[in-house]
């Protein structure tokens, strides 16, 4: 009975550590492991919180597809979407479909870039290939850094917090990222302004019901779901701003506080000249550089009103988009140079940015 | 003779030991394979088990729906129990485990994360009033007691903590109470039917996360068939409570469970014996707009009575 006995618990202990043993070991292997070889991240570890879905648990879209506006059934009016406009073709991204994937690789013409949406922190950003990112697709890690989205690039595996804009883990750290202009809008005003908008839609290769919010109340209620570095009580935490970031300067506009059909503020930060536009009925608002990147020029900026996605005209008589880019007068096609900036929930921005000037 | 009949009862008993807890280690369900017998006095009833449980089904409310990031999630325990009687009425039950959760996003390279180690322990006092035994058809039992968070709660991959439901341990205390009662149809209790109930209230760990409130309801029948072999089935409700972070509800987390839960069991000796279990789920509907939840679950179990 004894030798039984023995000989069960053995095949018992035996069965468990070889089932243990495999697999891997205990560390989050990197993509490509010779060429991340710095594991240290540039920001505060205890503030980086695993979400639960894994790597890759949350799918980006690699290959997404749109159709066109008159295709998309899901859209209510006040629904945001995220639209970004590269030469003659403009592309819409919805909240609705970027909450359960929060990263699209995507291209338009010639411009590969990679346009992401945190749907815990608000905040859309798209993100231009260049030397720094590499030419890489980029995914979610799973990660978060003050409650906000890390992307990982597919080549190099390292890691990057959205609203840093720049790597903070992997043989990549450090290096920045540059955003491409895009806008947020609702989805009234954007079929109104782009009507032949190519619009992401819910065939992703993905069974999600995109009716579906992902994350309860939160949108609206006061709660975080995970711990962020700083509670600034000046706003609701789930107000939406358009942030700036100029050096060390930082700026926060209350997109709710903008006039109801357009407003154009002509503003210094850092003393660098921006210029702001925002709408509070449409629920958008972007920065640009208000100096001219082709004469240095400082322009001043009025509002062109109810002529969307014309929206203001400067001091020389030249009529500009909401995308920067100048569509009559002596600078037409001339594009203002963008901004560390994008709209995100108050108490994100405040948390990566606690000393921010707030404009409401 | 009187030893055939009490082989057969012990064989029957440890067949349909019911689930014995509802605490889990950090979000598992994990001593749902818990050996849930009442020592008799003076006596010492052991057990090990390992058990395998599979988190691949991705559910919307009660609907199943595809998992297109083929994920694969599973956890492996290794669960050694002992109980000891201190006298005919009360026993003591105590149990050590240890944890090996894995992630794996199949879509994913680089995306295998493990986390093992010494899971959560478990003290539980029974009381068991009433005994089948040649005189009793029934058996009423009560037990009370406290999961107890041995092991790791905050371990670390790549310089961060792996989420609650990866942790070895759940990180806190919850407070257990376990209730039982089987009723034998025949002397030999060759065949009986049991009902259970028990549940767990979980604390706030040190990182400020609280496992939902879970609670759960069985019924099932067990048979003692001939050559000493047994099989037992049952099915299981169980609801959880949304889990919550600095008292803020956690989207996805909680919902209702039902399962079956069939076991057969093979008497090695009068003192000795193996069991194989499995959980299937039947249906579930859970909270949120989505969730990873149990796929299956198999369990080996080798019981020894001392």
């Amino acid at each position: 009975m004894k030798a039984n006995l023995q000989v069960v618990i053995y095949i018992v202990i035996f069965l468990f550590i070889t089932a243990c043993g495999g697999g891997g070991g205990t560390s989050n292997n990197p993509i490509s492991s010779p060429t991340n070889n710095d594991q240290d991240w540039n920001i505060p570890t205890e503030l980086i919180f695993d979400g639960g879905p894994g790597r890759d648990g949350i799918p980006s879209l690699d290959d997404p597809s749109f159709v066109s506006i008159d295709a998309m059934t899901i859209m209510e009016p006040h629904d945001l979407i995220i639209g970004i406009k590269v030469g003659d073709v403009v592309k819409g991204y919805p909240h609705k479909i970027m909450d359960w994937h929060e990263v699209s690789n995507d291209i338009i013409g010639d411009q590969p870039y990679i346009l992401s949406y945190c749907p815990l922190t608000g905040s859309a950003i798209a993100w231009e290939l260049d030397d720094n990112t590499g030419d890489s697709f980029f995914g979610v890690s799973g990660l978060l850094y003050n409650s906000n989205l890390i992307m990982f690039d597919r080549v190099t595996g390292s890691n990057w917090p959205q609203m840093l804009m720049q790597s903070a883990q992997g043989s990549l750290r450090g290096k920045e990222a540059s955003n491409l202009p895009i806008f947020e809008m609702n989805w009234e005003t954007f079929t109104a302004t782009y009507p032949n908008a190519l619009i992401l839609n819910e065939n992703t290769g993905f069974s999600r019901n995109y009716l579906d919010y992902p994350y309860g109340t939160y949108i609206t209620n006061s709660d975080l779901l995970f711990e962020v570095s700083t509670i600034d009580a000046r706003l609701h935490p789930k107000q939406r701003v358009l942030g700036v970031k100029i050096g060390d300067s930082t700026r926060a506009y209350q997109i709710s506080k903008f006039a109801g059909d357009l407003q154009v503020i002509n503003d210094t930060l850092e003393n660098e000249n921006i210029v702001v536009i925002g709408s509070s009925n449409s629920r958008f608002g972007v920065a640009y550089n208000s100096k001219s990147r082709v004469d240095d020029k400082v322009l001043v900026f009025t509002p062109i009103f109810n002529q969307l996605p014309v929206t203001m005209e400067d001091n020389e008589g030249n009529q500009w988009d909401i995308n920067g880019v100048a569509i009559s007068g002596v600078r037409v096609g001339e594009q203002l140079s963008t901004l560390f900036s994008y709209d995100a929930y108050w108490f994100a921005w405040v948390a990566f940015f606690p000393q921010t000037s707030l404009v409401n | 003779m009187i030893k055939k009949l009490v082989k057969i009862i012990v064989l029957s008993i440890c067949c349909n030991q019911v689930s014995a807890a509802t605490c889990s280690c950090a979000g598992v369900p994990l001593l749902s394979s818990m050996e849930a017998s009442s020592a008799d006095s003076g006596k010492w009833y052991l057990s090990v088990t390992y058990e395998e449980h599979n988190i691949n089904d991705l559910v919307s409310g009660s609907d199943d729906i595809n998992d297109e990031t083929e994920r694969a999630r599973e956890s492996r325990s290794l669960l050694l129990q002992a109980d000891y009687g201190v006298n005919e009425s009360w026993s003591i039950t105590g149990m050590l485990t240890y944890i090996d959760h894995r992630r794996q996003i199949g879509i994913s390279q680089g995306s295998f994360a493990e986390a093992k180690g010494l899971g959560d322990g478990l003290i539980l006092v029974k009381y068991t009033p009433q005994r089948i035994n040649l005189f009793s058809s029934w058996e009423y039992s009560f037990g009370f007691g406290s999961k107890i968070p041995l092991g790791d709660d905050d371990y670390k991959i790549n310089s961060v903590s792996v989420s609650e439901d990866l942790q070895p341990s759940s990180g806190s205390y919850s407070w257990l109470a376990w209730g039982y009662v089987t009723y034998a149809f025949d002397q030999a209790a060759r065949s009986q039917i049991f009902l259970s109930a028990n549940t767990s209230i979980n604390n706030e760990n040190g990182r400020n996360y609280q496992f939902g409130n879970e609670y759960n309801f069985s019924v099932g029948t067990s048979y003692h068939l001939q050559n000493d072999w047994a099989i037992s089935a049952q099915v299981r409700y169980r609801e959880s409570l949304p889990d919550e972070r600095a008292d803020v509800t956690i989207p996805n987390t909680g919902g209702e469970w039902v399962d079956f839960m069939p076991a057969i069991q093979y008497q090695l000796n009068q003192s000795s014996g193996i069991k194989l279990a499995a959980r299937i789920p039947l249906y579930r509907n859970l909270e949120g707009a989505i969730q990873f939840t149990t796929s299956d679950s198999i369990s080996l179990t080798y019981s020894y009575a001392l």
